[in-house]
């Protein structure tokens, strides 16, 4: 292994810019705050959920390869370790977002028609229990992941295999409480925006996206990583793999979304269209029905399923991005329809809190990358990862 | 190709050291001798089963639905519960075939065939039901979209019913061929060995002249390939499609967007129960303890315990949501199930699904044969209660309290279910008879997997290692801490 290309190092310039475009992101949103404010809160919303997304996806990434004990993920390791690294920023930005409950949520004061069904509600929707479930859900995600990261440098020190086997349990343990936490999550950050409407799959839904955009953020890192000459371990047939699961990713988002619409669709019950039914007025409709199962599902299906595709970093560059945008499309025609139901707008909050917060994630990326080797030196199943060749 | 490198964490495949002729002599045994008393015994009590079922067939069909204890409440009841529970079952096979190839587990090369054939088995048990559920089996033919002389009479595509038809005869017609091209070599094995004529004859027609060069082995392995990555959608689609059978409807229960990803965990939760369940018992009769090891029966408990807790989230899920919806009818429809005349079978459900699968946490209890057996027939209770719970109370009680009735099933229905088992095992017990039940290609390819000189310490990750020649003081104080 070339040790010099083992330490990454980011140069001089790219953290002064990106905290240069952090900080233009939060005054963007202290803008937005001013001018709309429910809007400038759905902004971060949709940021800052976005992001926890991509950095919770690492982690499951991580858990689920462990527990199949799978060897050829060993080589690129290092990257969804770094990703889950911004999941204390995240907690940060969802208790701000708890000062924003009263402007984003109709539970905090429920009224119209409607109002007696959301009261119902207020047992788990009050803006008391739903700060305090935050710190909850933030507890588990950030001590265990960051358990799996500590386990995974301590052994490059001693190559002790305990480090392995205690990596096991955490993430078995990370898995039960990600399966229950993702899914009141998604409950109380998303299902919640439209206060009447409900749906048993909205978990898993938000799962599907989770996971198809984690598994392109890591194509995005490893490539340009790969591009500036580090993670040479990384070879065309990680590539692959990592592409087989964008393909397959891919499909399953389409199946939990196809599942979710079919059904209401097919049933017709007015408290469950209600959520189409806003998502099909105007332009919302074709963001909602065209172009969102086609930069998540269609383009990246059809790009990715000949073989040479899944190798050639180049495209799978180009489809990791489509699917990143996608991922926020996604997110944007589920939060915002309510809030602009004439029709979508984007306008400079969505685009400055996006950038600011990509920009902080990417930075903080950087930075945990510096921290150690790129290659987890010491693992068990390394030799397995440096002959993958399928 | 650069070879293969293994950690030294993995463990052996093959066990016991066997050589490459040893592994087909073993795997051919059973074809080969003449049939012990044991299989005799099962033959004969399989038969009279499907004999019993058989009989209460005729006598439904002869008679009419009215044999069963549907009332004008409970129209949906017993047979439908069967139906789901025999697809359902019918996942295992197909998923450890192509999906877990696919993910490229190699455990899956010693239980896939007798998995595959347990597939399709079941998916001819459960077909059964929707076709007596008729009443007049002999218009089946009407489920088909062909041009008729019924005037205005056609199929309704609209109905989940009809995408059932579709969904499963694909499933089916997939999972055969699969299995099918996945026997041709140890056909051939199998007609190689053999020594009497006809059987040579038989096996030859069989194996489709399979000469075992490298160019017809090239075309079988991308042949498997690609029906690999075709079977993968399927074992997806049919359960989804089981799923919205219920779900397209409005009925609080059964309506609900959870539905298709629950009904497809379950329905690989329940198939590899029963695969485990089968198998414990496969591998003592014919002796392949060294090809279905501990740690077969180990994975395939992880996969149980994962998808038991899908299963469990689901099961969460739905009744959280039942009362964050507000709806009353959706809220009462599962306290009932809780607390109402069919909470026996809600808590037989949940005990079965979620309770006792949590068992598996316990590495010893995942590698104690006789405690997987138990929690695999377990498994295959409760799933068999979570469909019957689905199906039936849901209905029992409908918005009109004066219409609110009990299901009890009638000797019939429970003869018919007697009877699918008695066509599962038999056509199972054929299979063990006929068809050489482990891949023998498949097995030999990875015979040597994880077989090489072992670290002492990798064996029992629970027992501390040997202090070990300058290891630091703090890793050996880290080692004691997780002792």
């Amino acid at each position: 292994m070339n040790q010099t290309k083992l330490q990454f190092r980011t140069g001089p310039a790219a953290p002064k810019v990106l905290g240069v475009l952090a900080a233009i992101g939060l005054a963007t949103f202290a803008a937005g705050l001013i001018q709309d404010a429910p809007r400038a809160w759905s902004s971060w919303l949709l940021a800052a959920f976005y992001f926890v997304t991509l950095a919770l996806s690492a982690c499951f990434f991580l858990a689920f390869n462990y527990l199949a004990k799978s060897g050829w993920f060993v080589a690129l390791r290092r990257v969804p370790e770094a990703m889950t690294a911004w999941l204390p920023v995240a907690f940060v930005s969802m208790l701000v977002l708890a000062l924003g409950t009263g402007q984003l949520y109709e539970w905090v004061q429920p009224h119209g028609e409607h109002a007696h069904v959301i009261a119902h509600k207020s047992p788990f929707l009050n803006q008391w229990f739903f700060a305090a479930r935050i710190p909850i859900y933030f507890a588990a995600w950030i001590f265990l992941s960051r358990k799996l990261a500590a386990n995974s440098r301590a052994q490059d020190a001693d190559g002790d295999l305990r480090h392995t086997v205690s990596s096991w349990k955490t993430s078995a343990a990370f898995m039960v409480l990600f399966a229950l936490t993702l899914s009141l999550a998604s409950f109380d950050w998303l299902m919640s925006l439209d206060a009447t409407w409900f749906s048993t799959i909205f978990g898993i839904y938000q799962f599907a996206g989770l996971f198809e955009a984690g598994i392109a953020t890591i194509l995005v890192v490893v490539i340009l990583l790969r591009r500036r000459g580090y993670l040479a371990e990384v070879n065309d047939s990680h590539l692959h793999s990592l592409g087989q699961w964008l393909i397959a990713t891919s499909v399953f988002w389409a199946y939990i979304w196809f599942s979710q619409f079919m059904l209401i669709w097919y049933s017709n019950i007015p408290e469950e269209t209600s959520y189409y039914l806003i998502r099909s007025q105007g332009e919302w409709w074709t963001v909602s029905f065209i172009v969102n199962p086609a930069v998540n599902f269609v383009l990246p299906f059809i790009l990715l399923l000949p073989r040479a595709a899944k190798r050639s970093p180049r495209m799978l560059l180009r489809v990791s991005l489509i699917v990143l945008v996608g991922h926020w499309i996604d997110l944007w025609a589920g939060i915002m329809p309510r809030l602009m139901p004439q029709g979508p707008t984007f306008g400079y909050v969505e685009a400055g809190v996006t950038l600011g917060f990509g920009a902080a994630f990417a930075l903080v990326i950087l930075k945990k990358l510096e921290r150690a080797p790129l290659v987890p030196l010491k693992d068990p199943y390394l030799e397995e990862s440096l002959h993958h060749n399928i | 190709m650069s070879h293969q490198v293994y950690s030294k964490l993995r463990e052996p495949l093959v066990t016991g050291d066997v050589s490459l002729h040893q592994i087909t002599e073993q795997a051919c045994a059973p074809l080969e001798r003449r049939a012990g008393l044991t299989w005799w015994m099962a033959f004969a009590l399989a038969l009279t089963a499907l004999g019993v079922g058989a009989a209460a067939v005729t006598y439904e069909i002869a008679t009419g639905i009215g044999t069963w204890g549907l009332n004008k409440t409970v129209g949906w009841a017993f047979d439908i519960t069967n139906f789901v529970f025999w697809v359902g079952i019918g996942h295992a096979g197909t998923l450890i075939s192509a999906v877990l190839f696919l993910l490229r587990q190699k455990w899956r090369t010693s239980i896939n065939r007798s998995a595959e054939a347990m597939t399709i088995f079941a998916v001819i048990c459960a077909a059964v039901f929707p076709l007596i559920h008729m009443g007049r089996p002999w218009l089946a033919f009407w489920t088909a979209p062909y041009p008729n002389f019924r005037g205005p009479l056609w199929v309704n595509f609209r109905s989940p019913l009809l995408w059932d038809v579709f969904a499963i005869s694909t499933y089916f017609t997939i999972s055969l061929v699969f299995w099918y091209i996945g026997l041709i070599p140890d056909l051939a094995s199998a007609r190689d060995r053999a020594k009497s004529k006809i059987r040579k004859f038989i096996y030859s027609i069989m194996s489709f002249g399979w000469n075992g060069s490298s160019r017809v082995w090239s075309r079988y392995e991308t042949a498997y390939l690609l029906f690999a990555g075709l079977a993968t959608p399927l074992v997806v689609s049919v359960h989804t499609i089981v799923s919205m059978d219920f779900a397209t409807s409005v009925i609080p229960g059964w309506h609900t967007t959870i539905f298709p990803p629950y009904f497809v965990v379950g329905a690989v939760f329940s198939g590899f129960a029963m695969v485990m369940t089968l198998l414990i018992i496969m591998r003592k009769v014919v002796n392949f303890q060294n090809f279905i090891t501990v740690n077969h029966l180990e994975n395939m408990a992880k996969v149980i315990l994962v998808t038991g807790s899908i299963v469990g989230l689901a099961y969460s899920t739905e009744f959280f949501i039942a009362w964050y919806s507000g709806n009353e009818y959706e809220g009462f429809t599962f306290v009932n199930r809780a607390t109402g005349p069919f909470a026996w079978a809600y808590w037989i459900m949940v005990s079965c699904n979620v309770i006792t699968p949590q068992l598996l946490w316990f590495k010893k209890i995942r590698r104690s044969v006789p405690m997987l057996f138990i929690l695999s027939i377990f498994v295959n209770i409760g799933m068999w209660f979570e469909r019957f719970v689905i199906v039936v109370t849901s209905l029992h009680r409908d918005y009109l309290p004066s219409s609110w009735a009990y299901y009890t099933p009638t000797l019939i229905e429970i003869a018919t279910l007697v009877g699918s088992f008695g066509l599962f095992f038999t056509l199972f017990l054929l299979f063990c008879r006929a068809l050489p039940m482990l891949a023998l290609g498949e097995i030999k390819s990875v015979s040597k997997f994880g077989r090489k000189p072992r670290h002492p310490e990798l064996d029992d990750h629970s027992k501390p290692a040997a202090k070990q020649p300058g290891k630091s003081t703090r890793a050996h104080q880290r080692e004691t801490a997780h002792v």
